[in-house]
């Protein structure tokens, strides 16, 4: 029944094939991957749920602010318009536009009611929320200064280039219900016969409507200097995320060695210790990017869903869709985002590593979730400035660093450092990890264990070898 | 090819022991086409010394070499000429047969084509075909113990390390796996087993190592240990070596 010999068992067997560590590794990680993906666990967290998590938000998002908006849809919109200043010829047009708006707002149906205002009263009346909007023409560009504070010129240098080519600017509040108002506004002129204003327009010599009014974010708190793209939240949504997709293939590469007894087997590998906890670590990484991108492309599927499905948005010409980042910052992204995979599954392969049951380790890794999922949030912070200090932060310093990139496609020596020291600590934590799983037998583990129970000082029960007595009977071995 | 094990020891660390040590100075010699037995009880140090050859473990002194090769200072070539199998060792649950013996042939250095025609025998030998692409969460325990056995054995290995190899086996299971081991032995195989049953011992071992308390008390044939201690079969040799030794420990 067991006899091993085949009708071709042969010897030269033991010739072998000498493969290579590059080889070795791909093996390792193949067969992580395999082992881990048909883990239906791992499927789950890393593949269903992000598909299913995302629409479902979505569905019970639109049907929540459905539910508000019908409940006060008949308020008409508050919207402060600034008094006409002097006009001079040249903003002859603002003028005109001033008058298409005002048309526009009484065609449609007493939906927004036009306050005259100053522009300083009108300011007051938005940041005390008394009004939801403020329109009037664009500021004039301020006089540029002898050493400009680079996120402050950055922010005036957006404000005169989307000014151009527009005759009215909608100042709005900085939050979410701000852009649910000037949605609204923006519904409001669409029902007054575009096709109407558009022939209007043409009349005059004017080519296009798209250029009579503008809708623009006005930050109105004074150190608010920065306002954050949505790929930037939608990334460290990703990142979060990444948590999750990380945490049961690290389980599968570490604890169920320990639970399913293949520690053994995997400890009689003739290759190097350090070549398969690299390999688990890059699997485990893999799967935390692949979760993590999962996540970003359905979030951006519902949106783009919800967007180009919504009958009432006619303003979003497909055309015009365009990243705003260029190549290079992409790849500097894309970058830093391997980099926080790497570092986020060497973090939770050291708290798996400890743990002997896959239970024990369920419990764990949530303290690895809440760094994931508070340091990289503290990012959002717009008063917070990458630093020598913050960059030496893990996750923090990493965030930042991209936060950056989403800003300008060059690197500073601070980027520069939170990316270095991410991967010493990476580098590290795969140490760590790896001692934890391989040096189990009597040295590095349980004297961590006894350390963290408190335990002061090893008990010494057993004199050393040098002193062992030999047994009379032994002494006969011997002899045999 | 032998298996030298000279003055190995083993020390652990426990929360409630403190350090003890697992093994204490076992040395012994394995040639070939020999079944070198270790005999003791529940605790003995037996799995520890099999754990430290096979590399394991590292020891905490002494060493061992199989064919010329030292252990401890280049265990990934020992490793490739040694074959393990545990009657507590798993197997990855959601891989098949197949994979897991593809996984460690090709990282044993093995040729793809060679690796290819050993799995089909060994698949043909220990007769789990129709098992062979089946995960192994599917198997029956006995089935696990064939595709055990054939990971063990995948890399033709000189030498074999079974420690409690028929543990949990049912009768004819622990039959086949005897016969298996003849087998080994019959092909110029070094083998080292563990065993707390007197009966498989007998049957299996040319030579035996009566170990307690982690240190090999007496070596020798069967015969022979007789012999030594004046007792007319192996049962009563193994309770007197293990008693006296523990007498000896108690003063």
């Amino acid at each position: 029944m067991f006899s091993p010999r085949g009708s071709d068992r042969s010897r030269p067997l033991s010739k072998a094939s000498k493969i290579g560590l590059l080889d070795q590794l791909g093996l390792i990680l193949k067969k992580e991957l395999l082992h881990s993906f048909r883990d239906r666990d791992v499927f789950l967290y890393t593949v269903l749920i992000p598909c299913l998590v995302y629409p479902f938000l979505s569905f019970v998002g639109v049907e929540f602010t459905l539910l508000t908006q019908s409940a006060d849809k008949d308020k008409p919109l508050q919207v402060a318009y600034i008094e006409r200043e002097p006009v001079s010829q040249a903003d002859a047009e603002t003028a005109k536009a001033y008058d298409f708006l005002q048309r526009a707002v009484k065609a449609g149906k007493n939906k927004v009611e036009l306050q005259p205002m100053t522009r300083e009263k009108a300011m007051a009346a938005l940041y005390r929320q008394d009004v939801s909007l403020v329109v009037g023409p664009p500021l004039p560009a301020p006089p540029p200064k002898a050493k400009p504070d680079p996120s402050a010129s950055a922010a005036a240098a957006g404000e005169a280039t989307s000014s151009q080519g527009q005759h009215l600017t909608a100042y709005v509040g900085h939050s979410f219900d701000s852009y649910l108002k000037t949605e609204k506004l923006k519904d409001a002129l669409d029902s007054f016969q575009r096709d109407e204003l558009k022939r209007q327009f043409s009349l005059k010599g004017l080519s296009d409507t798209r250029g009579a009014y503008g809708a623009r974010m006005v930050n109105l708190h004074p150190l608010k200097q920065e306002s954050y793209s949505l790929h930037f939240v939608m990334l460290l949504v990703s990142v979060m995320m990444m948590g999750v997709g990380v945490c049961y293939p690290a389980i599968t590469a570490t604890t169920e060695e320990f639970e399913r007894k293949t520690i053994e087997s995997t400890m009689l590998l003739p290759v190097s210790r350090d070549a398969i906890i690299f390999a688990k670590l890059v699997s485990v990484c893999l799967f935390g990017v692949f979760t993590g991108a999962v996540n970003f492309f359905s979030i951006l599927a519902v949106f783009a869903l919800l967007i180009f499905t919504a009958s009432q948005v006619r303003t979003i010409d497909i055309n015009e869709l365009k990243s705003l980042l260029t190549p290079v910052q992409v790849l500097l992204v894309c970058s830093s985002y391997l980099i926080m995979g790497l570092l986020l599954a060497s973090l939770m392969m050291v708290v798996t590593s400890f743990c002997r049951t896959v239970r024990s380790a369920q419990n764990w890794v949530s303290l690895p979730m809440l760094m994931v999922m508070v340091l990289p949030a503290i990012s959002l912070l717009p008063s917070l400035t990458l630093g020598k200090g913050l960059a030496l932060v893990p996750f923090l310093g990493l965030a930042l660093t991209i936060r950056q990139f989403f800003t300008a496609p060059t690197i500073s020596l601070e980027q520069y450092l939170a990316l270095f020291s991410s991967l010493v600590y990476a580098v590290l934590l795969t140490g760590i990890a790896g001692r934890l799983m391989f040096e189990f037998d009597g040295g590095f583990v349980p004297h961590l264990q006894a350390g963290l129970s408190g335990r002061k000082g090893a008990k010494k029960l057993n004199s050393p070898p040098q002193s062992l007595e030999v047994p009379a009977d032994q002494e006969a071995a011997e002899k045999l | 090819m032998s298996l030298l094990v000279n003055g190995v020891s083993k020390r652990f660390y426990d929360k409630a022991r403190g350090e003890f040590y697992g093994c204490r100075e076992i040395s012994f010699e394995v040639k070939p086409g020999e079944v070198y037995g270790l005999l003791g009880p529940n605790g003995a140090g037996k799995t520890t010394t099999l754990r430290v050859v096979s590399t394991i473990y590292s020891p905490t002194a002494g060493g061992a070499s199989i064919n010329g090769v030292d252990i401890v200072r280049d265990p990934q070539t020992a490793r490739k000429m040694l074959g393990f199998l545990s009657s507590t060792s798993g197997l990855y649950e959601r891989l098949t047969a197949r994979e897991i013996l593809t996984y460690f042939g090709r990282l044993c250095d093995m040729p793809q084509d060679v690796l290819n025609k050993r799995i089909e025998s060994l698949i043909d030998a220990l007769e789990f075909r129709s098992y062979a692409d089946t995960r192994v969460a599917k198997l029956s325990q006995g089935t696990r113990q064939k595709v055990s056995i054939a990971r063990s054995i995948i890399h033709d290995p000189l030498l074999m390390i079974l420690d409690e190899p028929s543990t949990g086996l049912d009768v004819l299971a622990a039959y086949a796996m005897h016969e298996f081991v003849r087998q080994e032995r019959a092909d110029g195989k070094c083998i080292l087993l563990s065993t707390h049953t007197m009966s498989e011992a007998e049957k299996l071992c040319d030579r035996l190592g009566i170990i307690s308390e982690g240190r090999l008390l007496a070596s020798g044939t069967i015969e022979e240990l007789k012999e030594l201690t004046g007792k007319s079969n192996l049962e009563e040799v193994f309770v007197h070596l293990v008693r006296n030794a523990a007498q000896a420990a108690a003063l």
